[in-house]
């Protein structure tokens, strides 16, 4: 006998809007929970993790609903000018008042991996009724200092390892130049090398995982702003990151540009060295569910419930403690 | 698009009807049957839209998610092909029963094809045509594909990544054969793909039609079904299409190839 039911629901303006609604067996209180889509992948998430996490936060005693954004899975594309951001956002508040109409919850988690953790916080900044985020794999800022570490440190695997290799394009091209004699590839590559002279000046870091969406573009201070804006609201943040863009963490590298904040005494930021982009494995999968579902019992219910979540789970809840939690040094680093 | 539950208490199964547009409603209606795993959330646009179309053109349409898949109750580790095949010939009831229609068409991509080839004879009311595109014939090649492009998608997905695991998928052919691409694959459903072959002799009753679509350079598929056009109705379209099953759903990849789009529809309902 599971311990949740499952239903499809339509809402939205015109019911346009498509999710699954997983809720728990019994009387809920008024925190419910958004787990939004990654890219255009439906509301099942990528590797179905959406779905994985909708039952473990419902096991957890809290209503969650996955759902399509507006053009995404099966919800109609929008009708309207929108931009992206700006749909996403009504969409998002159109599941927050359905929830709310037909639900009775009043508060809510949200839960995003890359573009849905930039579309969770923008719906934080948005709308008081979200009074917890876990961002896995949103914005970075990493300082020129982290991002040449990261360089040297793929450098130094690039004549070992083939994957390393074969990850560049300019790579391919070249092999198939210089190898194959193919046309294509010896012009890209020549276009490559053009494009290093002049010396273009360095973008800035504009904030996406992987070089973000369309819409407003914080600065890190911006972000560091905003961020705070929320913690002064109560809102209970998580920041996670992976190891597919940096294997590897120190002193809060993916956020470096903003080392010294005030930030990271009150929110919970946790590198993990053994989980990528999207939680490809289930080993990944069940460390991250782990993570999720002790991280919103601790929200929702304080830190006393969060050892109810399973093993490997963190142990902090409010965002004072959370600082506790900050395991960017902890774990085992897959560096050589 | 009208959401539902069906199937038996003990096995309920997710699913999305297109009701047909009314005024062109035909007397066909089509069941569409999913890959698997990753396979099946890359190809879910190309599903909907080809719903959409169908529906737009007179014809109802049955979407389903197999038990312990998408958005249907269950687990992956409950994922097996008997379970699936069951599912399939219950979806058919479910269509047939909201459709009212006297003609249905199946069409299936991946091991969606294979299941639904397998489970048409069990059909009832009976199907009156089969369209298979890029149908898994050979359980432990589509096996070892994926384990390839696990890896592959591992590494592609790692800042760093480790170069001893395509050492232990050189080496040990158990290595990543208990999931793919995040998709929990159980000891029973490995030996059960492990165990497709090309079904020989005769696959369908008569006046099933049985189409198939498959990559110009796919072989296996053009010789069996050389095989079946002397058993009856048959026909082998080669499709070639830009799309990658394994591939993450992406802008780098076409989500929805309109040459391949446009060949299933014709080959449904032409």
């Amino acid at each position: 006998m599971s311990d949740f039911s499952e239903a499809p629901v339509l809402f939205g303006s015109d019911d346009h809007l498509f999710g699954l609604l997983t809720r728990p067996q019994g009387q809920t209180g008024d925190i419910g929970c958004l787990v939004l889509n990654t890219g255009v992948n439906h509301r099942i998430g990528p590797h179905r993790i959406n779905v994985k996490a909708a039952r473990r936060l419902a096991g957890a005693g809290l209503p969650a609903l996955r759902f399509d954004l507006s053009g995404i899975g099966d919800s109609v594309a929008a009708q309207g000018r929108n931009g992206y951001r700006a749909q996403a956002l009504e969409d998002m508040k159109a599941a927050m008042d359905f929830l709310s109409q037909r639900h009775g919850l009043r508060r809510f988690l949200v839960f995003g991996i890359c573009s849905g953790a930039e579309n969770g916080l923008a719906l934080a900044l948005d709308d008081p009724r979200v009074i917890g985020l876990l961002s896995f794999d949103g914005e970075i800022y990493m300082t020129r200092t982290v991002r040449l570490e990261r360089k040297l440190r793929r450098m130094a695997a690039f004549p070992r390892n083939a994957a390393v290799r074969a990850s560049y394009p300019w790579w391919h091209d070249l092999v198939g130049w210089l190898g194959d004699g193919d046309a294509t590839a010896r012009e890209r590559s020549l276009g490559r090398l053009r494009a290093l002279l002049p010396r273009r000046t360095a973008a800035a870091d504009a904030g996406g995982f992987l070089g973000a969406g369309e819409g407003k573009v914080f600065s890190a201070a911006d972000y560091e702003r905003a961020l705070l804006s929320l913690v002064d609201r109560g809102v209970a943040l998580s920041l996670m990151y992976s190891n597919t863009y940096n294997g590897f963490d120190r002193d809060h590298s993916m956020l470096s540009q903003l080392r010294g904040s005030r930030l990271f005494g009150q929110v919970q930021y946790r590198f993990w060295p053994d989980i990528d982009h999207t939680a490809t494995t289930l080993a990944m999968q069940a460390r991250l569910l782990d993570a999720i579902d002790s991280w919103a019992r601790g929200v929702a219910f304080g830190p006393a419930a969060q050892s109810q979540a399973a093993s490997g789970a963190m142990t902090t809840s409010g965002p004072a403690e959370m600082a506790a939690a900050s395991d960017c040094t902890s774990g085992k680093s897959r560096e050589k | 698009m009208t959401p539902l539950l069906f199937g038996p208490s003990s096995r309920r199964l997710f699913g999305l009807f297109h009701a047909a547009d009314s005024a062109r409603v035909s007397d066909t209606a089509v069941l569409l049957c999913p890959p698997m795993g990753h396979e099946a959330l890359r190809s879910h646009r190309f599903y909907r839209l080809l719903a959409l179309r169908l529906a737009r053109a007179g014809m109802p349409v049955l979407r389903f998610d197999p038990y312990g898949t998408g958005d249907s109750p269950g687990d992956d580790e409950d994922g097996e092909l008997d379970g699936w095949r069951r599912d399939i010939a219950s979806a058919h009831r479910e269509l047939a029963a909201r459709s009212g229609a006297s003609r249905i068409v199946w069409f299936g991509a991946r091991i969606g094809a294979t299941l639904a080839l397998q489970a048409a004879a069990m059909a009832e009311p009976r199907i009156a045509r089969l369209v298979l595109w890029e149908p898994v014939l050979d359980g432990p090649a589509y096996l070892e594909e994926l384990r390839e492009k696990h890896v592959s998608e591992l590494e592609l997905s790692h800042s760093l990544p480790d170069p001893g695991w395509r050492r232990s998928l050189r080496v040990d052919p158990k290595a990543f054969s208990d999931e793919a691409f995040g998709f929990a694959l159980s000891p029973v459903l490995r030996a059960q793909i492990a165990a497709l072959t090309p079904p020989s002799g005769r696959v369908l009753g008569d006046g099933v039609e049985l189409v198939t679509l498959a990559k110009p350079e796919d072989a296996r598929t053009r010789q069996w079904m050389t095989v079946q056009a002397s058993r009856g109705t048959v026909r082998h379209v080669p499709l070639a299409h830009p799309l990658i099953w394994t591939s993450n759903p992406s802008p780098g990849n076409e989500m929805v190839p309109a040459e391949a789009l446009q060949r299933v529809m014709a080959e449904i309902h032409e």
